[in-house]
């Protein structure tokens, strides 16, 4: 395998932009990653693109906007893991040598989806999803046994939303740049008990690209390589085989299987990025990663390790909880901050010496399923 | 008189003791499942058996949801039941201010009209109720 670079990065504005097409998103995102790169349209080999709502050949409709066409584009779907699997398709493309650069692109126009307004649904002839399953239902469900099992409270939620947006507020992309105090996030309307509104991630129309080379292909461009040196992605496995709803078994086994691929430790890592849409979800996200011994991830955060400044910040970017969660957009932006971050170009929220850093991404519910995906993504300066 | 269908079928008859989720018995591994499976999801072989799950089991987990879901107004509670075999099922539950959900608590399936849909026809589901207090003794024969 060859080694895959990570060439640029660029986002859109995440915000609600009903009057805003998907194409526009899309291109803001892509023309930043290419200019980012310092390479021009003509030369993108291949292309992949995320999105969930809900349209065809979404690669094609955004580049042909920009003169991007007669390549290989292939369009993918991957709930909340979209963008992280469009990553990785063209990461293992690079690695496997397929092509030499290329770009990877996660878009969503949460506004003017058959879900705007709406909790997010499993698909719609899904037998739970008919009995009332959606998203916060599943993430409250989970929260519920954290409390039981763990002693978990409703302010360690919130302070996990407090400490999102702490950093959020330092972030220029960030849809919310407004700090927020505990007792705010517990007072706020409650979604799904335990879960109240500031513990859920807002809807959000967004999109950020990413350009991947070879490295021969980046030392044309640039002397400062930033690598991407592990690539993961796990199916959900049967719900009947979890013992509790405080772990995804999926996002454990996508971990370790990018630690192993980067042969690095948990411990080694600076800094983390991973999936917040519910706040709670975060404080099992810690344990599955290794950042915390199992059942030590209510320890981790109350010890302030994973805040800004902390041995392991976690979502320094402000996470989906203050940036938004355009669906299939959030899985390449957090994969292009941890990007900054390794760069030392992250401004205010900038985790000082940065060498190493993860990715992570969750998504989709289906009846018998514990999820639909997750993928991890290992990065190194 | 209303017309009425059941969610999905295969999913719940009516017995003489009361209603029961129908599930599927592996022989080889002892695995049960709900919904009905074709191939035993764990073992993947076929030596699969009809069986009613029991009737009662305790909350595992709730949440009471205050937004519009698929078929629920506000305010729906729904949890995961672990029934006296060990089979986890997610379903609506039965909750008031009065008797709030609790995890632990002992709960019992009941079959009802869950939801209509556009053309007025009733939506026949399963969901569960909290056991009265008094219902205790009854639970050890379910
Ligand atoms: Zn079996």
């Amino acid at each position: 395998m060859r080694d895959v670079v990570v060439l640029g990065v660029g986002q859109s504005v995440f915000g609600k932009f009903p009057e805003r097409s998907v194409s526009s998103l899309g291109c803001e995102a892509v023309l930043a990653a290419l200019d980012d790169a310092g390479i021009g349209p003509r030369q993108v080999q291949t292309a992949y693109s995320s999105r969930l709502y809900s349209d065809m050949i979404t690669s094609q409709t955004i580049l042909k906007e920009i003169g991007i066409v007669g390549i290989e584009m292939t369009n993918v779907e991957n709930a909340c893991a979209g963008g992280a699997t469009a990553v990785r398709q063209l990461w293992k493309d690079i690695a496997g040598g397929f092509c030499d650069v290329g770009i990877a692109l996660g878009v969503e126009s949460m506004t003017t989806s058959p879900v705007a307004g709406k909790l997010i649904p499993p698909a719609h002839d899904d037998l739970e999803g008919q009995l009332g399953m959606s998203m916060p239902a599943l993430f409250a469900l989970m929260a519920r046994r954290l409390m039981t099992t763990q002693g978990a409270t409703i302010e360690d939620f919130a302070q996990v939303s407090v400490k999102a947006h702490d950093a959020g507020a330092l972030n220029p992309y960030a849809q919310y740049r407004k700090r927020l105090t505990v007792d705010e996030v517990v007072g706020s309307r409650m979604i799904a008990d335990p879960i109240t509104l500031l513990q859920c991630c807002p809807n959000t129309d967004g999109a950020a690209a990413i350009v991947l080379c070879s490295s021969e292909f980046a030392r044309r461009y640039t002397t400062k390589l930033i690598r991407i040196i592990a690539s993961s992605l796990v199916s959900g496995d049967y719900l009947f085989r979890k013992d509790d709803l405080t772990t995804f078994r999926l996002g454990a086994a996508a971990a370790e299987k990018a630690y192993e691929m980067a042969g690095v430790a948990p411990r080694d890592l600076d800094l983390v990025e991973l999936h917040d849409a519910f706040a709670s979800e975060e404080i099992m996200h810690y344990e599955d990663l290794s950042l915390c011994p199992r059942g030590d991830g209510v320890g981790l955060l109350r010890s302030g390790a994973t805040s800004l400044g902390g041995r392991i910040p976690v979502n320094p970017s402000g996470g989906l909880l203050s940036l938004g969660h355009p669906l299939s957009a959030s899985g390449v932006r957090n994969i292009c901050e941890i990007v900054l971050h390794l760069r030392g170009r992250a401004g205010d929220r900038q985790v000082h010496n940065a060498r190493l850093g993860l990715a992570q991404m969750l998504g989709g519910a289906a009846t018998g399923l514990e999820a639909g995906a997750a993928s991890v993504h290992i990065l190194a300066a | 008189m209303d017309k009425s269908r059941p969610l999905m079928p295969g999913l719940f008859r009516e017995t003489t003791d009361g209603p029961v989720l129908i599930g599927s018995r592996c022989e080889a591994c002892g695995r049960t499942h709900f919904p009905l499976v074709a191939t035993c999801l764990d073992c993947l072989r076929k030596d699969l058996k009809e069986v009613d799950l029991p009737r009662r089991g305790t909350l595992f987990s709730f949440t009471t949801v205050q937004v519009r879901s698929s078929n629920f107004g506000p305010g729906h509670t729904v949890g995961y039941v672990e029934l006296a075999d060990g089979v986890r099922v997610f379903a609506p539950l039965v909750a008031s201010k009065e008797q709030p959900p609790e995890v632990g608590q002992h709960v019992r399936l009941e079959i009802s009209p869950l939801w209509r849909v556009h053309d007025d026809t009733e939506v026949i589901g399963y969901r569960f109720v909290p056991e009265l207090p008094g219902a205790k003794g009854e639970a050890s024969h379910a």
